[in-house]
């Protein structure tokens, strides 16, 4: 059992928290966030995440877990400590280090025990963990020792808790044995496998793969675009594909892109991280681009074929950058309502959970409906941006049935074309023939 | 089953040796008089592990032939594996796969299968189809049948037994052609991927591209790797146990080479750009694929600024292991590379010979220790076994210079460099 501290309850934080706290240690999770805090003693989780409510309650009710505004308070038995602050990205993409910046200052400033070990889960650039280090010795108010380890994270946000405990491998990039195995000690009752590198490697990790992630997206879109103009279907392409192990299935689903709080963020720090050693990252740049044309393409497939799309309601199916959670970071949805807006349509968007969050991005131009059946009832067109569960089970009669004409854009393939063409339906999706029945 | 197939390349005789073990008589042309010679006499042109054997095992069920027409008319299915190059601008040269069609129309006279397994542009199963009619092949002669193949080389037999699928495109109202297909397989385990022409042409680049993708991503992050003192190769294992990622193709050197890689991601290329759409990724895999050879020769030149006269050993022809194929091969073009800035050159190679073209102006070592042989820098540019294992203490003996490029990050630079060497390698901290 270790004594935890835990900086930034974001996804990240407070998951790490509750896991950590799970597998039997004493864990304090600190934010600045006082709103955030009080929800949060009263065990409830200000973010969605399955699974998440129930663990909290839990943990605070055996004693385990703790919430807390004072850096001071948090920190003072720590024997380790996550930072799990956000690294938002600057205007030029690159990482915006802050918050990682003040949560050094915090640690430095309290800290009072000899051997702290102190843990990044945020995703940085290469070298700042260095800084941290730099950054916790220009402070430090006591003269103890301290080791900094990086421990990037791969969770997904929607399945954030069964990731912590199902995840492929757990990450330590540490400087010394001593400190690398007291962050392999502790995760050890997550029984996942552990890979132990130097700091620098750890940090490259975490990039590479989500750029590696977002190239397998950007690549089966640009595949898509291309079966398309072919008159391919581009599920069997990629079906077949997916089933040479050096490829695998995952992550080849074509659609209307990438979004959320990471692979937009991740994918422009390290193009950023290239150029700074001046190296231009053409293949990742590519990646981007072929990204911020696929979250335009459903609009621009809808104004192929209404030629103007003035006056017309529009629904859209789906607001969040993916199903099971309610991130609008980046989503498809916020550039898809702008482009329609300009087109000078109305539109009157459904999610089972982002509404609240999606009114910061998109505001009041565009009208927020609590069921499905609401957002079609009259529509000239129906757009699919986030595949629900329940919008993917949607009976396509719903369609015919409620909407003006049944015309559907699908960002996210979620019918089986064989089924559409059962229906009376005009339909439309990425990289596979349209069907007007 | 009575099966012609044509071409007698890694393809085809693989093809034919597999048909034939499993049970079909199988008839494969050649128009290359030479090539069938040989194999009547019971000599593999191509080296593929295991082939020899099988084509031998299996010799009363193979007939090895010049006339296509004779078995056209004799088979039931007519398997096309004859070469699809890419022509001086990347565009897929159909010569081979017209004169199959000339030699078809003229030979078909009851109900054949036309199977296309060579590698061909999306929408040439539908022109094959037009052109078999339009020269007066009646329609209710044969069906057309795109079946890819995934087959690599040095590990052809295995690859055909083993496949992870098998992708079938057909003609949407073809009824006819499934069964058959089921039945040439029967005995292999893979599964059947049964989608429309365009689709399994389509399915065969992707996955290339695919794989070219990540060798190029790999190859790209090194470059960066270089730049921060980060070891590459902790990159690919930290990335290559995601299962969405896996750990195959991530390994960072000179890029890929071959006679599919590089011609499929053109001909794909080419193919959306008659569609009008950029092709973006595949355009960024192809630009670094192509860089990466220099990357190398600076490093070179870094610390051998002046390569005149001086002797290089290169060890590997091949564009891989385990196969004498040097199409395409990335340690010719770094040979020609060399050449062209007055390095003597002495490249050594289990199997693979230079080509004609390259063998004028470099040395074909008989032996490794010929080209080694007071050797200014050695180069490892194909990872052959037997090379990752070499007494470098004895290699280091012979040579006159201490460096070593490893252009395949698969030695180890902490043991070499305790031996005395210089180590090149690519993104390794
Ligand atoms: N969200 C994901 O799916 C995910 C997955 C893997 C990695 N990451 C990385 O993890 C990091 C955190 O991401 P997130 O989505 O959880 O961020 P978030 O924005 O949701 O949460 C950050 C939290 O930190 C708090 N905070 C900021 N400064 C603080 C300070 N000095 N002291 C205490 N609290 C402070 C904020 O109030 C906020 O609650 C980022 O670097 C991100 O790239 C995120
Ligand atoms: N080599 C591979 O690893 C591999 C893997 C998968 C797919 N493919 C594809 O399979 C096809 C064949 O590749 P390969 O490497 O076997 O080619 P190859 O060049 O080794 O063999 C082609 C053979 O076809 C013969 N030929 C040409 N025209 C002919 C005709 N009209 N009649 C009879 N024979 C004729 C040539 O003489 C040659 O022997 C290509 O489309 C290639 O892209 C190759």
């Amino acid at each position: 059992m270790k004594i935890i501290a835990v900086v930034g309850t974001g996804y990240v934080g407070l998951v790490t928290g509750v896991c950590l706290a799970d597998i039997g240690h004493r864990v304090t999770c600190v934010d600045i966030d006082e709103r955030k805090v009080e929800t949060m003693k009263q065990g409830v989780s200000p973010i969605y995440e399955p699974g998440l409510d129930d663990l909290m309650k839990k943990n605070i009710e055996n004693g385990r877990l703790a919430f807390t505004t004072s850096h001071q308070e948090a920190f003072a038995d720590a024997e380790v400590i996550y930072i799990a602050v956000g690294t938002p990205q600057q205007e030029d993409g690159s990482a915006n280090l802050q918050f990682i910046e003040q949560a050094a200052k915090d640690i430095a400033e309290n800290i009072m025990r000899d051997g702290v070990v102190v843990v990044t889960k945020s995703t940085v650039p290469v070298g700042t963990n260095d800084k941290v280090k730099r950054w916790i010795l220009e402070h430090l108010q006591h003269d103890v020792q301290f080791d900094v380890v990086s421990n990037p994270e791969f969770l997904r946000e929607g399945s954030a808790i069964y990731d912590t405990f199902h995840g492929d491998r757990i990450v330590i990039g540490a400087e010394n044995d001593r400190a690398a195995n007291i962050v392999e000690e502790l995760n050890k009752p997550f029984g996942i496998p552990i890979f132990k590198t130097d700091i620098r490697s750890a940090e490259m990790i975490k990039y590479a793969s989500n750029a590696f992630l977002a190239t397998k997206i950007s690549f089966i879109n640009e595949i898509a675009n291309i079966s398309e103009k072919l008159g391919a279907n581009i599920e069997d392409v990629a079906y077949g594909m997916g089933l040479d192990s050096r490829i695998g299935s995952q992550f080849l689903r074509a659609g209307i892109g990438y979004g959320g709080s990471c692979f937009p963020k991740d994918t422009k720090a390290l193009v950023q991280i290239a150029g700074d050693v001046e190296h231009k990252f053409d293949l990742l740049e590519a990646v981007i681009n072929v990204n911020n044309k696929q979250q335009a393409r459903l609009v621009e497939l809808a104004l192929n074929r209404f030629t103007s799309l003035r006056g017309k309601k529009a629904a859209m199916l789906g607001l969040a950058f993916k199903p099971n959670t309610d991130d609008m970071r980046e989503a498809a949805s916020i550039v898809m309502a702008e482009q329609l807006i300009k087109e000078g349509a109305t539109v009157v968007a459904y999610d089972p959970i982002a509404i609240e969050n999606a009114k910061k991005f998109i505001g009041d131009k565009i009208i927020y409906v609590e069921t499905i059946e609401s957002a079609l009832e009259q529509a000239d067109v129906a757009f699919i941006v986030t595949e629900w569960d329940q919008i993917k089970k949607l009976p396509l009669d719903t369609y015919a049935k409620l909407m003006k004409e049944p015309i559907v854009f699908d960002g996210r393939n979620c019918y089986d074309l064989e089924e559409v063409k059962k229906h009376s339906i005009e339909y439309y999706s990425i990289g596979r023939p349209g069907i007007k029945n | 089953m009575n099966i012609c197939v044509l071409g007698a390349g890694y393809v085809g005789l693989t093809t034919t040796a597999v048909l034939a073990e499993l049970g079909h008589d199988v008839i494969c042309i050649d128009k290359d008089p030479d090539k069938i010679n040989q194999l009547r006499q019971n000599h593999v042109p191509i080296y593929e592990p295991g082939l020899a054997e099988l084509i031998k095992n299996n010799s009363n069920r193979i007939t090895f032939c010049t006339d296509s027409q004779k078995g056209i008319i004799k088979s039931d299915a007519i398997i096309i594996a004859v070469g699809t190059p890419t022509d001086q601008d990347g565009k897929p040269d159909l010569t081979y796969v017209l004169s199959v069609i000339e030699e078809l129309s003229a030979s078909i006279f009851s109900y054949k299968t036309i199977i296309t397994k060579s590698t061909v542009p999306p929408g040439t199963n539908e022109m094959i189809e037009q052109l078999l009619i339009k020269k007066g092949v009646k329609r209710e002669y044969f069906d057309i049948v795109s079946n890819p193949e995934f087959l690599r080389e040095g590990s052809a037999v295995y690859d055909m037994f083993h496949s992870d699928k098998t992708v079938i495109g057909l003609k949407k109202h073809d009824l006819r052609s499934l069964p058959i297909m089921r039945e040439i397989y029967n005995g292999l385990e893979a599964p059947f991927i049964v989608t429309s022409l365009t689709g399994a042409e389509l399915i065969k680049y992707a996955n290339n591209a695919f794989l070219a993708t990540k060798i190029s991503f790999i190859n790209e992050m090194s470059r960066i790797c270089d730049a921060y003192g980060v070891d590459i190769e902790e990159i690919s294992k930290g990335i290559g146990t995601d299962p969405r990622i896996g750990s195959q193709f991530l390994q960072a050197g000179l890029g890929y080479g071959g006679s599919c890689f590089p011609k499929d991601l053109q001909a794909l290329y080419y193919a959306a750009v008659s569609k009008n759409v950029t092709a973006q990724i595949l355009q960024a895999v192809q630009k670094v694929n192509e860089t990466q050879i220099d990357l190398y020769l600076k490093k070179l030149q870094s610390v051998m600024p002046d390569l005149r006269d001086k002797k290089i050993a290169v060890l590997g022809i091949s564009f891989k292991p385990n196969t004498d194929d040097t199409r395409y091969s990335r340690a010719v073009a770094l040979i020609e590379k060399l050449i062209s800035q007055g390095c003597r050159l002495s490249a050594f190679d289990p199997i693979a010979r230079l080509p004609e073209h390259v063998l004028e102006k470099a040395n074909q070592a008989e032996t490794l220790e010929e080209s080694i042989d007071q050797a200014d820098c050695l180069i490892l540019a194909t990872e052959w076994e037997d090379f990752i294992h070499l007494d470098w203490k004895h290699v280091k003996e012979k040579m006159k210079g201490n460096i070593i490029v490893d252009g395949r990050n698969c030695l180890e630079p902490e043991k070499l460099k305790a031996l005395g060497f210089q180590y090149i390698g690519v993104g390794r901290g």
